[in-house]
């Protein structure tokens, strides 16, 4: 009975506060609907289809764990796609957040006129949306390649090389383009995280007996722009996991013996508008990478809650 | 030696001298004797003639040009009679189709004129006597009448005694005669977009002098006859044509303009000097050469008349259809009596700045005076009037009541230089050529190619190149008077060919820049030749009369720009109908651009909605969300133009109607080949029609291949790889489109025709691993593991530059060549995709087929209806009148290859091309499409990469992704219910 009782109480406290702060719910509300509309719902009705099989014309049939088990103990191709995601999740997800703070860091040295000029010129590929198709013209086969012919003029080829027909060069091409793309947004948090560190810190630092630019960068600038490292790390991990328009755009799809296949690409070879048209498979990968993600997520924060110490 | 043995018998002291004189003497010979040895290697360089003709190009050897047949035969008298030839004996030989031959008959035209003719066929020579008395120049003339065909203008070669005098003969062009179906006015609602008026063609007899079409000449044709009796030989081009006489005798000669008014005011003809005033809408003529010239929406300037914002309004006619030489457009114009008036065009010229548009004027089917075959019209921003002539304007003389004026596109002043220019293509071509024969298309910077001593006369011919390029340079500046964008590209390739010169391995180094400049030279030519020129108004006048003011001020034109944005906002996928009725209502998708859409709407209203009392909504959609929309429950009835694998993909999931179970599907299936509905049927049901059929044939440079020695084009895959080891020693390649993760459909013809299968069983298994299918698969990876063939090249450019003067693409690209490649014209065909021998020594040509097509959702409640659109929307007429339309509006490029065989037939091809394509029709095969087919051809080509990347055997790959294949596609069958 007390336990009932405090239930109720809590009930009636709960809804006390909401009445009592419902203007403040009342400024939450378009963003929460609209993200519940949105995200969560599409999250929640994905969940639910990769557990039926869904051909986006016939209704949902129940079928189980039956996805899963495909997924993870009969479909190759999957193991390639997640061995090839891993890969690149380990080398540019770190390798492009450390790229982006160097250069912040070494941009945030600057006078802020020429700051101002690199910050455009390293965040332009980012911006300008499809623009690492011009690697497409780079990395052509053709003998009008620009590698192929920059490598034929050298003589160091004698006929053109198929860059991106070869399953060997995929990954290393994705590598590349995408760390080429990589100075996004969490580049320019930094520099923002940057500059809003306090000065006079620096000055009592140096008192209390900073001897390096290193003891300065470890003990104040970074644990000063904890918040702006964990945006820069959940963006940069959420980039390199869910990487496939550019394995579509430069490798064709499916790339040549599915050497660029991504956890992203075979969700689409399933998805909506293929011809497979097993949209609850689909959902069973989406389902399958929101929680390879969320690990990933956890473990950068464990991570990144160390830095200063 | 000789020398030697008589010097004994003389004196001592003579001796000596005699030796010296010897030895100089053989040393002489010695030297001439090898000067001869360098002359016999290398003929001696001669500057390519120039003929001043825009046909040079095609010239073969020794063939005069119209200019220098005139030269030659200035002395040859011109008898002033006149002579006819009999048409009642004639010789015909060589016709492509066996039922259609020379007849005479008695044909009545569309204004009830009826004569006497004999039908000349559109394929086949047709020869006529005529005997001459007096030999000497003759003006051809010829009264005839543009009997139906295929809607092109008519194109004949004419020969005399078996030859053609002159290169221009080649190609004599009769233009026919189109109207519109209504004047836009008669059918303008207030408040609502105009209605495009249908083109019409008007067959009607007409009379010519056999003249050059391009207006490059001011005089008609002259053919040399011979006393006695001469053979004329029509040749067959294009389009057949009906012909009552020929008659051979001195055309009049065009006067001066002051002659002109000197003849007409002796009669007693007075200039108008009041302010009378007619003005005619431009938009709506009397009649045109081409369905293309129709009347046009602008919206550049609010000065057009009539003009209503954010309404579609016809307002004026010509653009940039109207820019090809021999474009005419007549129109009526009414005067109330006989005089001498002024005429004054309202019109716009915003194309082509530094650069005058030309135009040749006609009243009365008649050039008035000289100055009339060249009006030029300059350029402006805005909407300018032009009076016809010089500051004071010419008067021309109309009669009381209707009078017709027409304007003919012409080259202008640049004519002869365009001609030149294509010459100095045509040989830096060769040059280019030439070069990459020795040194590859990337040469290596440093290597001493040798390019002196390996190509014959180079700087002899980079010198004359560099002449020339001056010379026209100077012309051009001397026309347009400054020195303005136009001579840019010259600057360029002069510069280029100054470093040439300068040292021979600059030409390596530059050689893909100076491919470039060609190219541009090239799109320099295209450039000035066009004369496009809109015109709103055509005004006839007296001189009193003042013409208004077209300037638009600056904020006017802030103004009308303003509009014209809040205009962008208005909803444009929908497109709304016209006509109303009482029935049913289908909606109906298409996936293609707004031009093919708004047609499509306008042939609805006009031959459906009323006839079969259903409406119809059409909209503009991305058909990538057909599915989801139908999900929804808000997709349409009928879908069209959809992708080939859609029906039966969807079909066997019960989203697509099955049409043959309507009872009279049978006829409407013979519409199509049976290779274009293949596609779409599955286990004994169909599940579309299709639209468009495209298939692969093989293109061809006959320039290229005749300089390699090469006759005849391949016909077997023996004779390919011949062929392309042959291109291979001269650094040439050829071409086989390989599309990564789709089924290749070379590959997929190569299978065709060794017999192969590739679906065992109704599509259960893959046939890829049968003896006959893996031979041709070996065949077709043996191109490029053994013979080297490219995998990737963009084969448009390359074929245009010769690099890649042969390969296998689908003929649609045709269009495109014809359109944006003109200076390669003439010099590249088509031709049977090569073939594999049989047992019985035929050949088997098969092709792969590519449709799309239109489909019934299942879920419509207006099945019946729905069919009764599709079968009207695939009908003959409707399909014809589509592609007639389209390439009304966009010109030849987008000429619709659809799928209804007796429209693809009335299509305006060559005689010639339609009779290959069908050729090569009747051996085309469409792809079946089976559950899980998207496996086939991922992972055929994965087989066929890894044969190629690792120099794993072809049968071991294709082995291990067969298994592949064959469970993907049991899988999919077991998940769709289907075992």
């Amino acid at each position: 009975m007390e336990v009932k009782l405090t239930k109720q109480q809590k009930r009636k406290n709960l809804i006390h506060e909401v009445k009592k702060n419902k203007v403040f719910y009342g400024m939450m509300a378009p963003f929460l609907i609209i993200f519940f509309i949105f995200t969560i719902l599409p999250v929640l009705m994905s969940l639910f289809l990769s557990f039926t099989y869904f051909d986006m014309i016939n209704p949902p049939t129940f079928i189980g764990l039956g996805n899963y088990t495909r997924l993870l103990l009969k479909d190759d191709v999957f193991l390639i796609a997640l061995r090839n995601t891993l890969i690149l999740a380990v080398i540019v997800g770190p390798v492009s957040y450390i790229m982006s703070f160097v250069f912040a860091w070494l941009i945030n040295e600057l006078p802020p006129k020429i700051r101002w000029v690199l910050t455009i010129i390293f965040y332009a590929p980012s911006i300008s949306g499809s623009a690492f198709l011009l690697w497409q013209l780079i990395f052509h086969g053709d003998i009008y390649g620009y590698l192929n012919a920059f490598l034929l003029r050298l003589g160091l080829i004698d006929n053109p090389v198929l860059w991106l027909k070869t399953p060997e060069n995929a990954l290393w091409i994705i590598i590349v383009v995408q760390l080429w793309l990589s100075l996004g947004v969490s580049f320019l948090s930094f520099i923002a995280g940057l500059q809003t560190v306090d000065k006079t810190l620096y000055e009592s630092a140096a008192i209390d007996g900073i001897r390096n630019r290193w003891q300065e960068l470890w003990y104040i600038t970074l644990p000063q722009m904890k918040s702006q490292l964990m945006f820069g790390a959940l963006m940069q991990i959420t980039a390199s996991f869910s990487i496939g328009a550019i394995s579509t755009s430069l490798l064709g799809f499916p790339s040549v013996d599915y050497s660029g296949h991504t956890i992203i690409t075979h969700l689409i070879d399933f998805g909506a508008g293929s011809q497979r048209q097993e949209l609850g498979y689909a959902s069973a990968i989406a389902t399958l990478l929101f929680f390879i993600m969320m690990l990933a997520n956890i473990g950068v924060q464990k991570i990144i809650s160390r830095v200063g110490t | 030696m000789k020398k030697l043995k008589s010097s004994n018998t003389k004196g001592q002291g003579e001796k000596m001298k005699k030796i010296i004189i010897a030895i100089i003497s053989i040393s002489l010979i010695g030297l001439f004797v090898l000067k001869i040895k360098d002359t016999t290697k290398y003929t001696e360089y001669r500057p390519s003639e120039y003929g001043e003709s825009l046909l040079s190009l095609n010239a073969g050897d020794g063939t005069y040009t119209f200019n220098s047949f005139l030269e030659d035969n200035e002395r040859k008298i011109k008898p002033n009679v006149e002579v006819f030839a009999d048409l009642t004996t004639f010789e015909f030989v060589d016709g492509l189709f066996e039922n259609d031959n020379p007849y005479f008959d008695t044909f009545t035209d569309n204004l009830g004129e009826s004569k006497e003719g004999i039908y000349i066929p559109e394929t086949g020579d047709i020869s006529f006597d005529v005997i001459v008395e007096e030999p000497g120049l003759y003006n051809m003339h010829l009264t005839y009448y543009t009997v139906e065909g295929r809607s092109a203008a008519v194109n004949r070669g004419v020969k005399v005694n078996n030859k053609f005098q002159y290169i221009e003969l080649e190609n004599i062009v009769i233009n026919r005669t189109f109207e519109d179906e209504f004047k836009v006015s008669e059918r303008r609602v207030a408040g609502k977009d105009d209605l495009r008026p249908k083109q019409i063609e008007k067959h009607l007899w007409g009379t010519i002098d056999v003249q050059e079409s391009m207006g490059q000449y001011q005089v008609p044709f002259y053919f040399d006859l011979k006393a006695g009796k001469n053979k004329i030989t029509f040749t067959s081009n294009r389009e057949p044509i009906v012909l009552n006489e020929i008659k051979f005798y001195q055309a009049k000669e065009a006067q001066s303009y002051e002659a002109y008014i000197q003849s007409y005011e002796s009669l007693g003809a007075k200039k108008v000097t009041s302010d009378f005033n007619y003005v005619l809408q431009a938009e709506e003529s009397l009649h045109k050469s081409s369905p293309t010239l129709n009347p046009v929406a602008e919206f550049t300037t609010s000065k057009y008349y009539p003009y209503e914002k954010y309404i579609t309004r016809y307002n004026a006619i010509g653009g940039v259809n109207w820019r090809v030489p021999g474009e005419e457009i007549t129109w009526e114009v009414e005067v109330p009596e006989a005089g001498l008036y002024l005429v004054s065009l309202k019109i716009m010229q915003n194309f082509n700045r530094g650069k005058h548009t030309t135009r040749s004027f006609k009243v009365n089917g008649k050039t008035p005076f000289k100055e009339a075959n060249l009006l030029e019209f300059k350029y402006s921003s805005d909407l300018q009037y032009v009076t016809i002539g010089d500051k004071d304007g010419f008067y021309v003389y109309f009669n009381e009541g209707k009078n017709t004026i027409s304007l003919q596109t012409t080259i202008g002043v640049y004519g002869d230089i365009v001609s030149r220019v294509n010459v100095l293509i045509k040989e830096m071509r060769t040059l280019y050529r030439e070069i990459v024969m020795r040194t590859g298309i990337n040469p290596d910077p440093v290597q001493d190619y040798m390019l002196e001593r390996n190509i014959e006369n180079l700087n002899e011919r980079l010198e004359d190149m560099k002449e020339t390029l001056e010379t026209i340079k100077d012309e051009i500046i001397g026309i347009s008077g400054s020195r303005s964008e136009l001579v840019s590209v010259y600057d360029r390739t002069l510069y280029q060919l100054e470093k040439f010169l300068k040292y021979e391995k600059n030409i390596q180094k530059g050689l893909k820049e100076f491919e470039q400049n060609i190219s541009s030279l090239g799109s320099w030519v295209i450039q000035i030749s066009e004369q496009p020129l809109i015109i709103d108004e055509i005004t006839v006048h007296g001189s009193g009369y003042k013409l208004p003011k077209v300037k638009t001020g600056f904020f006017a034109k802030l103004w009308h720009e303003l509009i014209l944005f809040f205009g962008s906002f208005k909803d444009v996928g929908d497109f709304g109908s016209t006509e109303l009725v009482d029935g049913p209502t289908i909606e109906v998708w298409t996936g293609t651009g707004r031009d093919q859409a708004t047609i499509l709407r306008q042939l609805i209203d006009e031959s459906f909605v009323k006839q079969h009392n259903i409406n119809v909504q059409l909209k503009m959609v991305n058909m990538g969300i057909l599915l989801s929309a139908s999900l929804s429950g808000n997709g349409p009835d009928v879908a069209i133009n959809i992708d080939q694998k859609t029906p039966v993909n969807w079909g066997i999931r019960n989203a697509i109607l099955d049409v043959s179970q309507f009872d009279d599907f049978e006829e409407v299936s013979s519409w199509f080949s049976e290779s274009a509905m293949l596609p779409l049927s599955f286990e004994n049901k169909t599940y579309g029609l299709p639209n468009t059929e495209d298939f692969l044939v093989l293109f061809y440079r006959q320039d290229i291949l005749e300089e390699l020695g090469v006759k005849e084009e391949p016909k077997t895959w023996e004779e390919v790889r011949y062929v392309s080891n042959l291109l291979q020693t001269k650094y040439l390649d050829f071409y086989i489109p390989v599309v990564q993760g789709t089924l290749n459909g070379t590959l997929y013809a190569m299978i065709e025709q060794a017999g192969g299968r590739l679906y065992l069983n109704g599509g259960r298994e893959i046939g890829i691993l049968e003896p006959e299918s893996m031979k041709a698969f070996e065949e077709f990876t043996n191109f490029f593991t053994v013979n080297g063939f490219v995998l990737e090249a963009d084969f448009l450019n390359r074929f245009r530059s010769g690099e890649m003067p042969i390969g296998i693409q689908n003929f649609t690209l045709y269009n495109m060549l014809s359109v944006f490649a003109p200076e390669i014209q003439g010099q590249w065909n088509y031709a049977l995709l090569p073939g594999t021998a049989q047992e019985d020594g035929s050949i088997d040509h098969s092709t792969t087929s590519v449709i799309s097509a239109s489909v019934i959702m299942n879920h419509t409640k207006q099945k019946d209806e729905s069919w009764e659109f599709l079968k009207w929307w695939h009908s003959e007429e409707v399909q014809l009148d589509y592609a007639r339309s389209m390439e009304a509006i966009l010109g030849s490029a987008a000429r619709y290859p659809t799928a209804n065989l007796q429209a693809f037939a009335k299509l305006p091809w060559p005689a010639k091309d339609y009779a290959l394509l069908e050729q090569q029709r009747a051996y085309a095969k469409g792809i079946p499409t089976v559950p899980g087919d998207y496996i086939v051809g991922r992972h055929i080509d994965n087989a066929f990469r890894l044969a190629i990347n690792k120099q794993i055997l072809l049968q071991d790959s294709v082995y291990q992704y067969h298994l592949v294949i064959n469970e993907e596609i049991a899988r999919k069958r077991k998940e769709l219910g289907l075992d």
